[in-house]
């Protein structure tokens, strides 16, 4: 399979690294604007007929996301997984929803996750997970999940005892207890 | 979407999140035209927990306890898939007895589940013995689990480079006692649903799966088994100790919710027969590897897709090494991603809404799965 799969990679005159090589799985990088194009050819000349999954990674010092598609053989059920850089400022990669029905629910969780958009993708501005959410998209790096909790949620007080009686009775105000305290625990 | 949405004809109902049809909470908005579904949207989000975030900002052993949280009924795929990729990553080797115990409590978790499912299959259509017949048998395994790793749902046994120890004395007996007991009450099961004629009534010919969508939408497990299908990475690229064992992939020829619960209740057989193969052909040895210091253990750069064949069908892991203490990105395919979004909104269309609740169940979803 890898074998056939770099062949027709060549054939495109397509430059591309190989990543990682083993028994039915092959992973490799190739520039963003071919990656489409070894996609599909991959799924007409090699049979990759499944889209298992696409996945973006922030890598930020770069300033890129990679996006990396994992399709599979119908055949003898091998793997292989496409890998392609992409500006991270006002990302766009092609949709191939139409291609594959599965990939129009994985980019629009990319869009919402990452804020990378789906041009072709006819359902890319329904809410998917995040309804409503105006911050960054949370999976990029730059996302700083402390600052949202503290400014959404605050800071819980300090736990100065461990009495839920007392605990209930200082956040409602006035508390019975429906059974009486025991000698003890009133002193 | 396709259908029509016409006003004057159509009811619009939100069906969930809380509703008999799912093990989790997720909800489908759907539009009716009598009582026929023209069109169904499937909303997740109400389980979002940020697990793939979470995994960012820990350590890399930090994240088995927090991994089988993304599936409660079969956890163990999880820490399975995650130490697959992590062992890969590193170039680590897993002693022979540990990937035998490995594939034990995959196997067991199995038998638990599609014991469940199959009772909760017929507890979707009214016959709520099955389901709690179902549900009385998986305790017996949950016994064994409980055991074996002091937890019942959550059992964080397998770590990289093994499992945390070695099976307790005498376990092997009570491994057999459990399959027995599973045996003896198995007819009766089969007696109370796949004879009943409500229950083929209510399944034969319902929620159809067409085999041409199996490839188009990369469905997997039962779903697909259920339509002819012979997905199953246990046997297509077998994994730990299944290369070494002798088993058929169950496969049905209807397509519909009767095939589906029929695979796994075959898959219940399957799950005996490799547990005992497992406890015969059990070899001696060490059950894991020794680790680095585990809080300054750096995984060397690399990305890596992990599978393994869960209940529900394949399952994924794509994880990312940067060469530091954390993982760079894991992603979690789960089967329910495509089975509960881009399948069910498809093959609801003109389906009754008295058979959500079943179509529902037969795919078995899992919505932690897809919102991760």
């Amino acid at each position: 399979m890898q074998k056939q799969i770099a062949d027709m990679i060549k054939d495109m005159k397509c430059p591309f690294d190989e990543v990682r090589s083993s028994r039915g799985y092959l992973h490799v990088r190739v520039p963003s604007d071919r990656a489409v194009e070894v996609l599909l050819g991959a799924r007409q000349r090699c049979g990759m007929k499944v889209l298992q999954l696409i996945s973006a990674v922030d890598r930020i010092e770069e300033d890129v996301f990679q996006l990396t598609w994992i399709l599979e053989s119908s055949d003898d059920r091998s793997i292989l997984m496409v890998s392609a850089d992409y500006p991270r400022e006002d990302c766009s990669v092609p949709s191939l929803g139409e291609v594959w029905p599965a990939a129009v629910a994985f980019e629009r969780e990319l869009r919402e996750m990452f804020g990378i958009r789906f041009p072709g993708n006819s359902r890319q501005e329904e809410d998917f997970l995040l309804e409503g959410w105006k911050e960054i998209p949370p999976m990029r790096r730059d996302f700083d999940t402390l600052e949202f909790s503290m400014r959404t949620f605050g800071q819980r007080r300090e736990r100065t005892h461990t009495d839920p009686r007392r605990y209930i009775a200082e956040i409602t105000g006035e508390w019975e207890t429906p059974v009486p305290m025991r000698k003890k625990e009133e002193k | 979407m396709s259908g029509a949405t016409d006003p004057a004809t159509t009811t619009h109902l939100f069906f969930g999140p809380q509703h008999p049809g799912v093990t989790g909470n997720m909800s489908v908005e759907m539009w009716f035209d009598g009582d026929e579904i023209t069109r169904a949207i499937t909303h997740v989000g109400y389980l979002h927990r940020g697990f793939e975030k979470l995994m960012e900002r820990r350590l890399w052993i930090q994240n088995f306890p927090l991994v089988c949280r993304i599936c409660v009924p079969e956890p163990d795929i999880n820490e399975e898939c995650y130490a697959l990729a992590v062992e890969a990553l590193d170039g680590m080797e897993v002693p022979a007895r540990a990937r035998w115990i490995r594939t034990l409590v995959l196997e067991l978790a199995r038998l638990g589940v599609n014991l469940m499912a199959f009772g909760g299959q017929a507890g979707t259509i009214g016959l709520g013995t099955g389901a709690m017949w179902g549900i009385t048998l998986r305790d017996f395994v949950l016994d064994l689990f409980e055991e074996l790793s002091g937890g019942r749902i959550y059992h964080m046994y397998i770590i990289p480079g093994g499992v945390r120890r070695d099976l307790p004395p005498g376990f092997k007996e009570r491994v057999i006692s459990v399959l027995e007991t599973i045996e003896e009450r198995l007819p009766e099961f089969d007696r109370l649903i796949l004879n009943n004629s409500v229950f083929r009534d209510r399944t034969v010919g319902v929620g159809e799966v067409r085999p041409e969508w199996i490839e188009e939408m990369g469905l997997v497990g039962p779903v697909a088994r259920g339509s002819g299908s012979e997905r199953d990475v246990r046997r297509d690229h077998p994994y730990e100790a299944y290369g070494e064992l002798d088993f058929d992939v169950v496969t049905e020829q209807g397509c519909d919710i009767y095939s589906r619960a029929l695979v796994r209740r075959r898959e219940i057989d399957l799950s005996i027969s490799l547990i005992r193969q497992l406890m015969e052909g059990m070899p001696d040895g060490p059950v894991a590897t020794v680790l680095p210091n585990l809080t300054e253990w750096r995984v060397p750069p690399g990305e890596v897709y992990s599978r393994v064949e869960s209940s529900r069908g394949e399952y994924g892991y794509y994880v990312v090494s940067d060469g530091g203490t954390r993982p760079r990105r894991v992603h979690v395919r789960g089967p329910s991603y495509v089975h509960a979004v881009t399948l069910l909104e498809r093959m609801l269309v003109g389906a009754n809404i008295a058979d959500v609740s079943n179509i529902m169940v037969s795919l078995t979803t899992c919505p932690p799965e897809i919102e991760r």
